[in-house]
């Protein structure tokens, strides 16, 4: 596909190089954080130079050893895997209901539900803020769980919706006609049959919690910090590799969890 | 009344499920099945026949429970079963497709409705034992439905409907992605399947041969309307009106008006002849009608023989079994027929001039 076959003229062939000098030029632009990160991480230096002259771990030592890097990936994983289950169980039962022909203007309400993936960031933060001022949610764990609920909702939304749409409703009308009760036929049947789609929409939601830093910022007391809000107030006061390495844990645990749900998802089409 | 109570109930007894004045609509205004009045015998083979998008489905999910009539009853052993959700119906439902939960075994598959009646561990091992040999899959249990051919899977589907003695068995069009020589085998089977074991199946097709082979009865549909309800033989001979005559089986048809003269039925057609036939649905007269002749029953003879309708050879093709010729007309206003001959009949050179024999009992002046 990306090469030519031997017949292509001149023109043609200078116009594929173009497109390949591009892509390869977005790549790298894409990725070069990567290359400035690890190997900043990795350095023994404290300031921020390269190339990289010394390694060491005590970057990673420093970040395992302070109470408030541990202290902010314990909150962040707390909120995640909140966020990964509420999600993902609203989102699932969302995409099912909106699967349904006879559902009630469907159109506008899965806008609605998609909306948190275009509204701006901080718009989401200052009217949760707001909202939840009210309700004494802020500083609270329930108050950031809600938060990232909705931005992870539309996420569980897509992907679940996604593998319903090759999902055979015979499958759950033959479970109905041998006897079983909704619910069961749910638990047995359905869920099996969509649960790559499940599964990756989870591990969507628990990387927008993970990943997420405005909300958090707006929504969080110092002893609630998340680790990408620890990491931004670090930048601020007082500078140095820590961050490296803290970034690396999370580009580390984000490409995991990229090559998991990628990997269902093929799973989900092959079935 | 206490006369007639058991009257009553014993002329409904043999009929399992009833359709009272039936109808769907999905959009709100479109009729997809209209005012269907049906009854199904206990023990019987029911199909429903008709073209695509006639309703066949649609009539089925309605019984399944996976549809709700817009209007009319479905009676199922005498009671309505309207509120009565798909999985307390007790029906089995083979689909087209099969169905089968494709991360369940074989044997697991089969074994799905047993756990929702309280049959565990040996029994229903056993049963399903049972089912898979019935349809002589014994030994397939460990298998995945991947794995096995589509016959094979189309067996599945059909011991998991059965493994637990539902009363009504739904089939809707199971062998239709089978190819013609298994079709037809997988017809036999479940036909044997269903005398064996007793069971009422309401089997749905498009394939009229299909239909014939095995049903009790036929009911025939099309654009949501049950044209005809008979036997196989009733339904291709006797057919109620044109769309039946024309889809089951093949059929010559000519416009004419029925007259009805002393105790026979008359075909007045436009050239002027009358011809004597038989109306197996009586029509008022004058009434605007279709005179329909099957091609195996019209003979050919001499040319200027006595009762005999002039006709002129058009083409004539050999085709082993029979021989198959197409004639026109001129007393059909010029229309081609065609005739269905023994292979040993010898047929006049093409352009020769023949005669048509058009026996009375054959002749069916029918609505259009
Ligand atoms: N879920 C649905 N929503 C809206 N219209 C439907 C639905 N199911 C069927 N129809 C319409 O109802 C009509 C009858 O459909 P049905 O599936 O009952 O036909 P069928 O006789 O089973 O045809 P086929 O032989 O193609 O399966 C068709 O015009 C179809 O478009
Ligand atoms: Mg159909």
């Amino acid at each position: 596909m990306l090469w030519l076959p031997s017949y292509a003229t001149g023109p043609e062939r200078l116009g594929r190089l173009a497109v390949l000098v591009f892509v390869a030029l977005v790549l790298i632009f894409l990725i070069a954080p990567f290359f400035v990160v690890v190997p900043l991480s990795v350095s023994k230096e404290a300031f921020f130079t390269l190339p990289v002259k010394e390694y060491s771990w005590r970057w990673y030592q420093d970040f395992f050893g302070n109470e408030r890097w541990i202290a902010s990936v314990i909150n962040s994983v707390i909120a995640a895997v909140a966020t990964t289950i509420l999600a993902t169980m609203l989102g699932t039962a969302a995409a099912l209901g909106l699967a349904r022909p006879e559902f009630p203007y469907r159109r506008a309400v899965m806008s609605l539900m998609l909306s948190p993936m275009i509204v701006p960031i901080v718009i989401v933060a200052v009217g949760s803020y707001l909202f939840f001022g009210g309700l004494g949610l802020i500083n609270t764990r329930p108050g950031l769980v809600l938060s990232h609920t909705a931005l992870a909702l539309p996420f569980v939304v897509v992907t679940v919706a996604a593998t319903l749409s090759t999902y055979d409703t015979n499958l759950t009308r033959a479970g109905l006609s041998l006897g079983a009760p909704p619910v069961a036929v749910f638990f047995r049947v359905t869920l099996p049959a969509i649960a790559p789609g499940v599964i990756s929409g989870a591990i969507f939601a628990f990387a927008v919690s993970f990943d997420e830093v405005v909300v958090a910022l707006f929504l969080t007391s110092a002893e609630r910090r998340t680790l990408p809000v620890q990491m931004f107030s670090g930048i601020r006061d007082q500078i140095n590799p820590t961050i490296m390495a803290a970034a690396t844990i999370l580009l580390g645990l984000s490409i995991v969890l990229f090559i998991v749900a990628t990997w269902l998802g093929r799973r989900g089409q092959k079935a | 009344m206490a006369l007639n109570a058991p009257l009553l109930r014993a002329k409904g007894a043999d009929d399992l499920v009833v359709f009272d004045g039936v109808q769907k609509s999905y959009d709100g205004h479109t009729l997809v099945v209209r005012d269907l009045n049906l009854a199904v015998k206990r023990g019987e083979f029911l199909t429903l026949l008709g073209p695509s998008g006639s309703g066949k489905t649609t009539t089925l999910m309605m019984l399944g429970g996976f549809e709700r009539p817009t209007a009319g009853h479905i009676l199922l052993d005498g009671k309505p079963v309207e509120a009565l959700p798909p999985e307390k119906r007790d029906i089995g439902f083979v689909f087209q497709n099969y169905a089968l939960f494709p991360h369940m075994s074989v044997a697991e598959n089969v074994a799905f409705p047993l756990r929702y009646r309280g049959v565990r561990g040996a029994e229903a091992r056993q049963r399903v034992a049972k089912a898979l040999d019935m349809v002589r899959l014994g030994g397939f249990g460990g298998r995945r439905p991947t794995q096995l051919s589509g016959g094979q899977q189309q067996r599945v589907a059909l011991a998991r409907a059965l493994v637990f003695q539902p009363k009504l068995v739904l089939m809707d069009e199971p062998l239709g992605a089978l190819d013609k020589q298994l079709r037809e085998r997988m017809q036999i089977e479940i036909k044997h399947l269903q005398q064996t074991l007793g069971i009422t199946i309401v089997f749905v097709t498009h394939d009229q041969s299909e239909a014939l082979t095995m049903s009790d009865r036929v009911a025939v549909f099309h654009d949501g309307i049950l044209q005809q309800l008979a036997s196989p033989r009733e339904l291709y001979d006797e057919p109620a009106n044109a769309f039946v005559a024309g889809f089951v089986g093949e059929n010559n048809f000519v416009p004419c008006t029925a007259m009805r003269i002393g105790p026979h039925a008359h075909a007045l057609l436009e050239s002027g002849l009358s011809l004597v036939g038989t109306m197996p649905v009586a029509l008022p007269n004058a009434a605007q009608a279709m005179l329909a002749i099957r091609p195996e029953r019209i003979g050919l003879v001499a040319s200027g023989a006595e009762g005999a309708v002039a006709c002129n050879i058009a083409e004539a093709f050999f085709l082993g079994d029979h021989t198959r010729v197409d004639a026109t007309v001129p007393a059909f206003g010029g229309m081609n027929v065609t005739i269905k001959l023994p292979p040993s009949t010898p047929v006049p050179p093409p352009g020769a001039s023949a005669g048509l024999v058009l026996p009375e009992q054959h002749c069916r002046i029918i609505a259009p």
